[in-house]
């Protein structure tokens, strides 16, 4: 099927969105679900972006029944190792259900290889549910290892997580130290 | 003892970078460190920053034989918000620590690196570099601090539980996977002509 992988315009936050809480429901987690297209809009289209996205589109005659045309997208950020250098982490990769097994999520997660790559990263790095079997054999497949198997090595995000009101517990010993 | 927190400047990435071998000399991966205090610099202070780095100091008159300094007086550190090194103070520890995103949550920070030279230990320097990130992180309205943790090194996983982290691999079953060399470079092959 015929495909077009490009950068997210922040016209396409309204679609992101939209496929953030698909992408939620299939790991049974839409409850989850925070961000507005908004806070997208926001975050990743201003002079420090946190985030990078890549959509994925059909031709309008491939369109699915509710008359989407984009039917996929990427999201993915710089990290660093104090080891290696500069790092790209894939935070999402989702392609709608009835898009899936036409090399579109390849073609999404190969461009933010490229991408990378083109920085001077030298790691591409995500996480996966250990339940999640279809995705952990296709990353796998694809020549990911898999470092909490093989090193102990407890996920980047989310492996330890403070949550807001550890966070401000935090800030208030940073202020502490401050005050003396 | 009297320490202060601060933003690492240019002028640090030496400093940064021995303190990351020391770092990596703990966890018996010496000879993986591929990074130069030059790399730093680029990749740490240009327009588009891949990292954020914060140092502690402690005053000179307590300088060990290499240089860096002892434990001394048991006063309370202070932060500084100047990135400017301090005259009289010396670099024992740092925090380096980026953006991330969460597309449930938003904003997030992670911390990718935290250390304090061994003599410096027990003395809340640690918790006051941790702290400042965290206070980096709520001013930027970010919800979320991460980091990751190997699974035999407890003591780090301790301070960290006892600060109030919550263990998001033993608990949901997270597995972390890397693409580098040429897998990575198999995969960017992949990648539709625009």
């Amino acid at each position: 099927m015929h495909f077009k992988v490009r950068a997210a315009a922040k016209e396409d936050c309204k679609e992101i969105s939209r496929m953030i809480m698909e992408l939620a429901v299939y790991e049974n987690m839409a409850d989850q679900v925070k961000t507005s297209h908004e806070d997208l809009k926001r975050d990743g289209f201003s002079p420090n972006p946190f985030y990078e996205c890549l959509i994925a589109e059909v031709p309008d005659e491939h369109k699915t029944k509710d008359g989407y045309t984009v039917v996929g997208y990427a999201l993915y950020f710089y990290t660093y190792s104090t080891w290696k250098g500069r790092s790209v982490y894939m935070e999402d990769l989702y392609v709608m259900p009835d898009f899936r097994g036409k090399g579109i999520g390849t073609g999404l997660m190969a461009k933010v290889a490229q991408v990378g790559v083109e920085k001077q990263c030298v790691r591409l790095q995500l996480s996966v549910l250990e339940w999640n079997k279809p995705s952990l054999d296709f990353y796998i497949a694809k020549g990911a290892e898999d470092l909490t198997a093989k090193e102990g090595q407890w996920c980047l995000a989310p492996s330890l997580m403070l949550d807001p009101v550890t966070l401000h517990l935090l800030l208030w010993t940073s202020r502490e130290i401050q005050r003396t």
